[in-house]
């Protein structure tokens, strides 16, 4: 067990070192090329905030939020509230685009850009 | 000096036999009919697709067991494309801290199936390229297969969010003498990898005798993946399934090293839990419905970590034993230790 202990250490430095990590890189016959990933590669994005109608500020509910870079649709509740996740893959995205749609087709869609706060979007949609 | 160093590091990596490469076959249905198809798929299973909950289920003690994202989930069939709940299954190991691939005949990948599989999280891929046009088509014994197989290769190979994939192609008598037209294709589609296999003579390979090379074809192989490597134009490489003397470390990047049982587990489709989904089904050691995946795993698997038991046949005496130990698990089936195909044997004669 003692030996099995030191062994682990000396392999994290073998994993470690350019001339030696070819030996971890491992891969079945059957399979596909291994990728131990790394948490910056792939990463949720939460979303969420409140709808309301632009006139008279009343929340909307059965309004449909979705991004274009993912299926992930969320739709508002009676609060006019909405909380979207979805999984990017990259992080060079400058933000991502919203898109709000009514189901009923009370209101005129809206896209918008958000770049920070994403746990407080406030939108607020035009009747038609 | 670096083989002794290998077997040592081999010893060591099998005590400690940590799961780094999970397969999961989530469907045995499968698009295409292969002649050379090694797990003897059917366009209808009679056993049903696994419920993906009854996987998560069975893998979820692994996020407790083993650090996030160190375990890497490949999922197969059959045609995995052919499950349509495939990027909801992806997105949701994702989540649970597993990066996922899919190994794939690429007939129902196209730019939609891509970008819902990019964003559920796909890390790796692997797509099956036979051949060129006819001997490919003729293989996967379905006309615009190939044309299929190709426009996933250049989705795939455009892609800059896919971490690594990589090409494979089956060689056989059939496409030996195309390997240099694939290549030239390959790389100007862009393509930076390229693996090979032999086909074993195991599912329904198992009956045609015409598709295993001979000793000179092999050769031809090998001296073929050395001169691609060294071009350096595409990243050529053998696959594991054999150990080669001394073009071992010239194929590949290291040394055979045959991690079935050691590292690499599966969950097949009917809940059994063992090691490539290739090997004889009757190598299982345990199955989800009935056992704790980790027990199994950390308490079975005697015969994939002490193979002493295919010390005979042709390998009773053969002084490369300790290199190779018996093979790798797919050539051996449950009845009898001696392996069905040894390609050290077949390139002796000719080994420079």
């Amino acid at each position: 067990m003692k030996s099995l202990t030191a062994y682990k250490w000396v392999r994290g430095l073998l994993a470690a070192s350019a001339f030696t990590s070819v030996m971890f890189i491992m891969q079945a016959c059957y399979g596909t090329p291994n990728y131990r990933g790394e948490e910056s590669f792939c990463y949720e994005v939460k979303m969420s905030g409140v709808v309301t109608d632009g006139t008279s500020s009343q929340p909307l509910s059965g309004i449909n939020v979705s991004t274009d870079i993912s299926d992930e649709v969320a739709v508002s509740d009676e609060n006019g509230q909405f909380s979207l996740s979805f999984m990017v893959y990259s992080d060079d995205d400058a933000g991502y685009n919203l898109n709000f749609s009514d189901s009923l087709d009370r209101y005129a869609p809206f896209d918008t850009l958000i770049v920070s706060d994403f746990s407080d979007i406030n939108i607020s949609l035009a009747a038609k | 000096m670096l083989q002794a160093f290998h077997n040592y590091f081999r010893k060591k990596e099998t005590q400690l036999h940590e799961l780094n490469y999970l397969f999961w076959e989530c469907t045995q249905r499968c698009n295409l009919n292969c002649r050379h198809c090694g797990s003897d798929c059917t366009a209808s299973s009679l056993l049903p697709d696994m419920p993906f909950e009854d996987f998560l289920k069975a893998i979820e003690p692994l996020e407790k067991r083993y650090p996030r994202n160190s375990v890497f989930i490949v999922i197969t069939g059959g045609e995995p494309l052919l499950r349509s709940d495939l990027a909801d299954c992806g997105r949701e190991l994702r989540r649970h801290g597993f990066p996922w691939s899919i190994v794939t005949n690429g007939y129902a990948y196209d730019a939609e199936m891509h970008r819902k599989l990019m964003s559920a999280g796909l890390c790796s891929i692997t797509v099956s390229l036979d051949g060129l046009r006819e001997t490919h088509d003729a293989f996967r014994k379905r006309v615009g297969s190939f044309d299929h197989a190709m426009n996933a290769i250049d989705l795939i190979a455009n892609e800059k969010h896919l971490p690594t994939y990589d090409i494979v192609t089956c060689v056989s008598p059939m496409n030996l003498g195309q390997l240099d037209e694939m290549k030239r294709m390959l790389i100007e589609h862009k393509v930076k990898a390229w693996r090979f296999f032999t086909i074993a003579p195991i599912g329904r390979a198992a009956t045609d005798n015409n598709l295993q090379l001979n000793g000179e074809q092999l050769r031809q192989l090998m001296d073929f993946i050395v001169a691609t490597r060294k071009e350096g134009k595409i990243d050529a490489k053998f696959s594991c399934e054999a150990y080669l003397g001394k073009y071992d470390r010239k194929v590949r990047d290291w040394h055979y090293f045959c991690r079935a049982g050691i590292n690499i587990g599966s969950v097949l489709n009917d809940g059994s839990i063992s090691a490539c989904p290739n090997i004889d089904r009757r190598f299982a050691q345990g199955n989800i419905y009935s056992d704790n995946l980790i027990d199994v795993w950390e308490n079975k698997f005697e015969k994939f970590r002490n193979r002493e038991w295919t010390k005979c046949g042709v390998c009773a005496d053969c002084r490369e034993y300790k290199n190779c130990l018996g093979g790798a698990m797919h050539l051996h089936t449950a009845d009898s230790g001696e392996i069905m195909d040894c390609h050290w044997r077949k390139l002796s004669p000719v080994i420079p």
